[in-house]
Parts: C-alpha cells; structure tokens; sequence
C-alpha cells in the first residue's frame, strides 16, 4: 500500500526541490500581458457614463493627460470579474468571452456579474469589512459575523436600496444571536461614542471622533457636534446592565451622553447643525437619525457612499482616504462626485445601477499598463490603478485555478472552512489603500511553499492538473493555454507559448511533462500578475 | 420481468424487458404500468445468447455451482426483503477470487519484507507491513462493516510466540482480520432535514398551491438554479435553506435497527436470486446483472427494481474508476522522483529525502540494501501494487441507501444529497415513473423513491485523490467534474467549445459517464481495468 500523504514538513522540503526547477520558469514569466485593444461598448452607454467620460477627459485635456490604451477583452473580464464577484473568470467564461462577437458584450457581462449570485457573496464581504472593520475585531474576518454577511447579502441579492439597508442598521432591535445588523450594536459593546465615531466615519465618511475630548484641530467638527451625534446612541440598553441586557438590541427610552469629566449633557444633534423638526423628532433616537443620516437630504450620504464604491472600482476616491471627508481634504474631481452623488439619490441608492455605470465607463475600461507619468496618469484617472487582492479574493482565485471541487456530499465541510480559516488568517493585512500590496515575508512565503498553493499546484491533487494532464484529446499546446486561462484568464502570447512549450516537451514522456506543466501552473500562480487585479 | 432504467431519469435511453421467467416468484419484480410477458425458457436463453457476450453466457451449473457470495436482507419495520447474490469474475466465483487474490497479495508482501530472505519475518521486518483495512472479527456480523481501524500488532501476527511471523502466521493474521469479500453498510437519511427541504421545494414549484405536482410545475424546476449561491452548479441544502448550517446533510451513517441492510446466516427459500457477471477481459463492456436466470446487457449504470411483501428496492452497479493502476503506478514514480533530488536514480534511507517515501521505504527496498532504487520502484509498481489492485478489486461493498420521501429525495436521482442541473431540467421525466394513480399529479404520498443497493467492486485508492468514494470513469472526466455532479458541464469543460460538442455525442449539454468511456474506447481500446 503505497499511499498516504507525506507529512507537513515533508512536502515542504518537497517543494523547496521543485522550487529550483521552477524559479527558472518565473523568470521567464511575462507579466501583465495585454495586447489587442478593444474599444469600449459603443453602445448600452447611458447618459450618465457619457457624461462621466466627458468630465474626466475634459480634465485630462485641460491637464495635458494621455490617457492609457482600453483594456483587451482578457483584462476587462478578469478585473470586472474580481471586482463585482471576487473571484476570476473559470476557464469556460474566458474563453466564451473571448469568442463572443457581440459588441456589447462587455455591458451584457457586466449584467451578467451583477446579477450573479457571487456578487452578492462579494459584496456582502466588502461591507461586512466597512461596517464591521476586522481591526475592531479579527474574528471577524474568519466567520464569526457570519449572520451579518448572510444579512448584507439577501440585501445585494434583492438589490435593495442602499438607505433601506443603512436605515435597517440603525434601527436594528432584537436580539444579537439571531438578527444579522444587531452584530453592528454588539462589536463596540454598544457604546455610544463608539458607535457615534463608526456610523459618521462608515456612512458619511466623516472623522468626527477627533472631537471627542476636544473641538477638531483642523475640521468644523467641535465636541459638542461629536456627543450630540452619539446621543442618538445613548437609549440603547447596554450590557453593563446585566440584570436587563439578556443580549437584545432594544431601545430604552431613558439614558442620556455627558461632554467627558462634566455634567454637562448633551442633547441629540444633527451633523448638519439643523434642528429635529417634528417629522424627524417622531419615534426613538436611532430612527430619527436614520431618517435623516441615510436621505437625499443628508449632504453627506450619498457622496460617502459613491466615492467609497469608486474607490473600490478605481483603487483610490475623489476623496482619499475614503472616510475622511472635511475642509481639509478637498475631492479631486468635485463637479464628477457631486454628478454621482445626486444621481445616486435621484435613483434610489440603487447600487446595482451605480456599479453599472461606473464599470462601464471608459475611464474603468482603460489599461493599468504606464510607461510614463504613471502618478499622475492614475490619479487623474487617466490609468487604471493596480489593485492588490484581499486573502478573501487570493483564497477563492486559487480555488478556481486549482478546479477544487466541493465534496460530493453537498456544503463545504468544517475541514474545508478551517482550511479556509487557517489562510485568510495568514493573510490578514488590514487594508485600507488597495493600492498597496500588503503581502510581506509570511504571504510570500505561503504562496511559494504554503500548502495550499503546495497542493494547487500538485500533480495528483490538482484536479485541474489532473484534468489537464490524463485528457487523452489535449495537445501540450491546449494544456499550456489551459493553464494560462485558469490561472491568469488570458491566453499566452506567442513568446510564452513558444519558451513554456520547448519547457514542457523534453524528453522523458508524459511523467516529466505532467510535473513540468505543475510546475508552469506554479509559476503562473507565483506571478504578480496572479495576486494583482489591474 | 425486470425492467432498467438509466439513473437521473434523463436519458430516453429505457429498455424494458418484459421477460418473465418459471422459476421467478410472482411479485418479485413489480413494476407500475408496465405489462407482463410471460416468455418460453427457451427464449429467455435465446435472447441472453443474442445481447450477452459468448463468455458472459450462463452456464448450465449455476443454479448449482458454489454457494452464493452472499446472503442478505433488507428490512424496512415489520418488512422485509431477502437476496441471494451469485458474483463471477470471469468465470472465477467472486469468493474463491477474493481468497486467491488475497493470498497473492499478502505472499508477495512477506517476500519483499523478508529482507534477509529466511523465509520469515523478525519483529522489525513485520513492522513495515501495512495495516490493513481491519475489520475486528464481530464487527461485520453485527450489520455494518464499516472496517475499524487497528495498529499492526507483531504479537498478534506471531502466534507461536517465537518471535518471527511465518507466511502462514502472516496469512492468518490478515484473513483474521480483515473484511472478507464482501461488506455492507446502510446510508440513511436525515428526514426532518428532507421533510424541510420538500417544503421549501414545494412553495417555490407549487404555483396553484395544491400541495401536489403537475407536469407544468415540473417544469420549472430548472429556474431552481438562481439559489446556487456558490456557482457550482448544484443545489445543496444549505443553498435551499437559508437558515440551515453549512454541515446539515442529507445522508447520515448510524443506521438503525428498523432500516437496515443486513446478513442472513441460513438460506432463505424466498429469497430473490441476483447475479452479478463481471467480465475479466478488457477488451468486454460493462458487468451484467440478472435477476432469476434471466440476463440483461444493460451497463453498469441502471437501477433494476425488486419488490417482497412491501418494500420496493433498485439494485444498481456502481460504475469504476479507470485506469487506477496505472495512476497509482504514476504516483508512485513520481514520489520517488521528487526524493531523489539530485537524480541519480536511487534514494538512500539516511538521505533526508528519504521521508519522502515514508512508510513506503521498507516496502520498496525489497533487497534490504538501506538504498531504493529505480528499478525497486520499477519492480514494486509490476508485482505488489497489481497484486493488491487485484485483491481489492475482489472484494465487494453493497451499500443500501434509503432515499427518504418528499420532492427533494425524488429529485435527488443520483442520491448524493444534492440536486444538479440535470436532475432540475429532467424533474418532468418524474412524473411517468411516480405517478402511480395517474392523476397527472405527483401527491405527496406518491413521492416516495425506493431505496437503492449499489453493488460496488473495491478498488486501490489513487494516492493524494479525494474523496471517500472513487468517483467513476477516467481522472480527466471525475476530475474535471468539478462538483462531482457526474456530468462535465459546458462551463466545467476546459477545452474549446467545438471540442466539446464533439464530445457530446448526444447532444444534451453534458458528457456524461458513457461519452466518456467512448473516449476511453477510442484512445485505450478498453473501458476495464485489468483487474
């Protein structure tokens, strides 16, 4: 019985051989490969994207910008692809993607995307992250906000509108266990400056919590602003009342916030610095702020939330960092945020139509490929910035190259989520710029060595591999371009083709070649051009 | 009468052979509208003659050969179902095959752990023996054979106590020990979780709210697709039930005392009388299985119904992985080229590659030399490995698994608690089989599928492959099936699309087990293992 798998230690030392063999093929390795120009979709271009296009180039005119080529049809489906879903195109999709002749297929995918339940998947990560920031807390990013991602999800996957959702955080009451936003009161042990401090920073993108013990340094915010937004937190019955609390999200009616070491307390106020009038003062305090903080009214809303999903999209806001909004950091493009913001108010918060429009843009069509200029071009939007992926994004994308399949009894087993678990933990780089790659030793260590990469990249057991290498109906030519499509969704160019086939036919049969294709799949994962979205 | 049926219900592909033989019990075999023909023996034999291949053909001495393989009953409450299975491999009875093969196996082992060749083994040559799958004496009688796993024992392997393991001390301990030819188990299912999963099954197909099924309702079961949360084509509980937790499972091991698959220690007179041909050659087609004297060319895949007193059962024969061998054979040579780094075509034990091969090393350095080299590995791969595939694949596992009740077991054709595209687009072919009073609705009451007993041959476990089961057909086609849904999707495939259109000979959006083993056919000539 020749079996069993080698232990841990073993396959690293295994690895470190294979290791020689394949660092050759790294070098040869071009990355970022983008060739035939594709113009964007001529048509299913509404009025809002046109005229998003207009102000962009008329800045790039007035600057002297030249903007960089559109994107191949590859590069657009892979990073529309990681953008609204996570997770890179399977092979199948590349390849239908690129054969389609249609010329309004890249708006036709991007519907496809979003109505995809993934993008729901995704999605609900995102702002599982923005609202429920990992920092805060690192259990969450490994599942313990389950219920709320769960929650985040049924509201992308019903599309509903933004500030329905926003207000159903607010007004939340029930409790924690078995009501998905009640996790938002739970994380900050309902502390209302607390509370305070995340919705401003998470909604309207704004610092107010530097007015905590003092007026702002260099912002309108003064201390009173601060405690007069977190008063609206203060009827929430907190956990110190252990008699009382039984873990429920329920407003009391009674409680009040003080300015630090006074008396002084403080009555609910209004961001703005308007007063309650009697259609907001109805109902407990958290509805009235929700009334007012998630509306077209609320000058704040609306751009916060439009600047963080272009961010999202375009690696960097108008405003940046995204929730630092004030007097002291001006957009970059106000006339293009201020566009956005009010039709996406105009369109009831429909972030479904919002990402829509933006992917389709010409700006979030063009290449990330500068020679030249490269600052500049990117802050004015005129390159599209390179993105570096979450551990959730990498973990996934290897999946799909691998061709892991779930086991055949159904939902993935415990083993399989702590699989999951044990790598976003290693990978778990808070990040707030996606501009900046995160990864230092330990991530690039587990992408050389690691056992996941390890196995993704194992003869026996990747199916992918497996799949690749025991098809009878393949030539070397079609697995290399295989590879190629599962890992890096586009086909090799002609210089690849040329060095990985000469790699892989050497003499010594089929076992040699299969090992050295494991070892193309390696170095192709091994790439920057695997754990980047540009 | 026994009729066939391709599992998933899909295919159009339904034979039905209304052959009914003297010597089968009335009621035996019942199938719902389907007639009865009562036929001559001497047509039975004429028609077995035309669809069975020469060497597959009865022979006159079956009714009376060697005792059957195995003696078994399902009992569902007060009920019960007793069969009495016959096995050839070839013209080899699957017992005496079974005995022979593991005698080989386990002799070739105690010659390569004999390394000082004195014709037995010390106490730290036996420590390199496999532990096999052990299965304790008491286990199996008790119903399940799961096999228990135990540690090699030397004390339990030397007998006589002088402190080596002769051959027969060596044989002993392993038929001793281990399962015999043939294993069974009961795979039950969970029936809150289906009764909950029918519900919501039900509100979502049930547009006039009836509580039953029409052909129409049916029909819109593929729309199902927009709750597969996760892409992979298939819908598992946990997609169905939003509040249901990521292990809830449709099948469940324990199985209990009022459904269960079990041994019959004495013959029974009414027992139904299967048999089961497996051809050793090849070059031959798939294993054919008869029921009372009458044979059916049908595959491997296909359920034949059973009925006694209450209970209705499908026996089906688990299709076989491919080439399993020759990729064992591959693995193994790919191991020893990964420990011998510097490629000088041999590994010694104190190299610290040496780990690589662990547990393997003894075996392989069959001369005791401390090095293993090539032509080890090269001599391991022909003899042992074949002689184990051999044994394994003599032994055999019947495994009943009930199917539960309500429209998601119906569903479920292929019972792996999941529901596939294919099972969606093909839940209208539901409502000829269920039917049964022909009201053009399937009531709740008619939707009750019959458990099914798999007949599978054991087979070597490809080193590194996942899965407790081993998935059918060649690597490429299991393992391209990404969501071992038994079926390559147009969005699994991974070559171009012309290519598979080629490979889809029938034209209905998937390559199936068959589509691949024409493939298989075309390249190898074979679809058999030799084993």
């Amino acid at each position: 019985m020749m079996r069993g798998a080698p232990s841990q230690h073993v396959s690293g030392t295994r690895t470190m051989v294979n290791f020689r063999r394949r660092i050759g093929v790294v070098a040869v390795l071009i990355t970022l490969a983008g060739s035939q120009a594709h113009a964007a979709d001529p048509v299913a271009n509404p009025k809002l994207t046109a005229r998003i296009d207009d102000l962009l180039e008329q800045q790039w005119q007035a600057d002297g910008i030249e903007p960089t080529r559109p994107t191949s049809d590859a590069e657009f489906l892979r990073r529309v692809s990681l953008d609204l879903t996570g997770v890179t195109p399977t092979v199948s999709a590349v390849r239908d993607f690129l054969a389609d002749t249609d010329p309004a297929k890249r708006s036709k995918l991007i519907d496809r995307l979003l109505d995809s339940r993934r993008h729901a998947v995704h999605f609900a990560r995102i702002w599982r992250e923005v609202m429920l920031p990992s920092s805060t807390n690192e259990q969450f990013r490994l599942g313990a906000a389950a219920p709320f991602e769960r929650w985040l999800e049924q509201q992308f996957v019903d599309n509903r509108p933004y500030d329905e959702t926003v207000r159903e955080l607010l007004v939340t009451t029930g409790q924690v266990n078995a009501v998905g936003p009640a996790l938002f009161y739970q994380a900050v042990q309902f502390k209302p400056e607390e509370l305070a401090a995340s919705t401003s920073r998470t909604f309207l993108g704004v610092q107010i919590q530097c007015a905590q013990c003092h007026d702002h340094p260099f912002d309108q915010w003064t201390q009173k602003d601060f405690w007069g937004f977190a008063a609206h937190f203060a009827q929430l019955r907190r956990p110190d009342d252990v008699a009382q609390f039984r873990g429920l999200v329920v407003d009391t009616g009674t409680g009040e916030v003080m300015l630090p070491d006074t008396d002084v307390v403080v009555q609910p106020r209004l961001l703005d610095g308007r007063h309650l009038d009697e259609a907001l003062t109805a109902g407990t305090r958290r509805e009235q702020l929700a009334r007012w903080l998630a509306s077209a009214d609320n000058p704040w809303f609306a751009r916060a939330t439009v600047n963080r999903v272009w961010a999202l999209l375009f690696g960097r806001g108008f405003v940046d960092p995204v929730d630092d909004f004030g007097q002291h950091n001006h957009p970059s493009h106000p006339e293009l945020l201020d566009l956005l913001a009010r039709d996406f108010a105009d369109h009831d918060f429909d972030m479904r139509r919002l990402l829509r429009v933006l992917t389709r843009t010409r700006a979030y069509q063009l290449s990330s490929e500068v020679t030249y200029d490269a600052a500049r071009r990117r802050h004015a939007f005129a390159a599209m910035s390179v993105k570096s992926l979450s551990a959730d994004q990498i973990y996934d994308c290897l999946q799909r190259v691998t061709g892991n399949r779930l086991l055949s009894s159904g939902p993935p087993s415990s083993s399989d989520v702590a699989a999951r678990r044990a790598f976003l933990a290693k990978f778990d780089a808070p990040t707030q710029q996606v501009t900046e790659f995160q990864g230092g030793i330990p991530q690039a260590l587990a992408m050389l060595n690691g056992q996941v990469v390890a196995d993704a990249s194992h003869w026996e057991k990747s199916d992918l591999l497996v799949a690749v290498t025991d098809s009878p109906f393949f030539s070397n030519a079609e697995r290399l371009e295989i590879l190629f499509l599962a890992a890096l969704s586009r086909m090799p160019t002609d210089d690849e083709r040329n060095r990985f086939e000469e790699y892989i036919a050497v003499p010594g049969g089929e076992f040699e070649a299969s090992r050295r294709l494991a070892d193309v799949l390696w170095a192709l994962i091994n790439s920057s051009e695997f754990i980047l979205n540009h | 009468m026994v009729t066939w049926t391709k599992p998933h219900g899909h295919s159009t592909r339904r034979c039905h052979f209304g052959l009914f033989n003297n010597s089968c019990k009335e009621g035996h075999v019942r199938r719902p509208g389907c007639y009865r023909m009562v036929v001559s023996l001497a047509m039975v034999v004429t028609l077995a003659m035309v669809i069975v291949a020469p060497s597959d053909r009865l022979s006159a001495d079956e009714s009376t050969g060697p005792p059957p393989l195995a003696r078994l009953e399902v009992a569902a409450g007060v009920a019960r179902l007793p069969i009495q299975i016959r096995m050839n491999v070839g013209s080899e009875p699957a017992a005496t095959r079974f005995g022979r093969t593991r005698r080989e196996y386990v002799e070739q082992l105690f010659v390569r752990l004999d390394r000082n060749d004195d014709g037995r083994l010390s106490e730290s040559e036996a420590a390199a023996a496999p532990s096999p799958d052990l299965a304790l004496p008491g286990s199996v009688s008790a119903g399940e054979a799961d096999s228990v796993h135990v540690a090699f024992n030397f004390r339990a392997v030397d007998t006589s106590r002088d402190g080596y393991a002769t051959l027969e001390e060596f044989l002993d301990f392993y038929s001793y020990f281990s399962d015999g030819p043939f294993r069974i188990r009961t795979i039950r299912v969970d029936g809150g979780l289906l009764e909950r999963l029918h519900a919501v099954l039900l509100s979502a197909l049930d547009s006039d709210g009836d509580g039953a099924m029409a052909v129409e309702e049916l029909k819109a079961a593929p729309g199902l697709a927009r709750l597969d949360r996760d892409g992979d084509e298939v819908l598992s509980p946990a997609e169905l039930l939003p509040d249901a937790s990521g292990d809830e499972r449709v099948a469940v091991l324990n199985a209990s005392q009022d459904f269960r698959l079990r041994r019959l220690r004495t013959a029974d007179a009414d027992a139904i009388p299967l048999a089961l041909f497996c051809p050793a050659d090849r070059n031959a087609r798939e294993p054919v299985l008869m029921q009372s004297g009458v044979k059916s060319p049908l595959p491997s895949v296909g359920p034949l119904q059973l009925t006694h007193q209450d209970i209705t059962i499908e026996v089906a024969v688990a299709p076989r992985p491919l080439r399993v061998l020759e990729r064992t054979r591959r693995v193994l040579m790919l191991e020893f080229d990964g420990a011998d780094a510097d490629g000088d075509g041999q590994v010694a034990r104190n190299h610290r590659m040496a780990d690589y091969l662990a547990g393997e090393f003894e075996r392989l350095d069959s001369d005791g030399d401390g090095v293993v080299a090539v032509q080890d590995v090269r001599d391991a791969s022909r003899a042992l490995l074949l002689a184990e595939a051999e044994y394994r694949a003599a032994q055999v596992t019947f495994t009943l698994m009930q199917a539960g009740r309500g429209l998601f077991a119906l569903l479920d054709e292929n019972r792996d608690g999941r529901l596939s595209r294919r099972e969606l687009s093909s839940a209208q072919d539901l409502m000829s089989r269920f039917d049964r009073n022909g009201d053009a609705r399937l009531q709740s009451n008619e939707m009750t599928p019959p458990p099914r007993l798999m007949i599978a041959r054991g087979t070597l476990q490809v080193p590194y492959s996942t899965g407790s089961v081993p998935a059918a057909g060649p690597a490429w086609f299991s393992r391209m099936d990404r969501n071992r849904d038994g079926d390559i999707s147009r969005g699994e495939f991974l070559g171009p699309t012309q290519q598979f259109d080629q490979l889809d000979v029938d034209r209905d959006g998937w390559i199936d087990l068959d589509e691949a083993l024409q493939v298989e056919r075309q390249v190898t000539g074979t679809t058999q293992d030799e084993t």
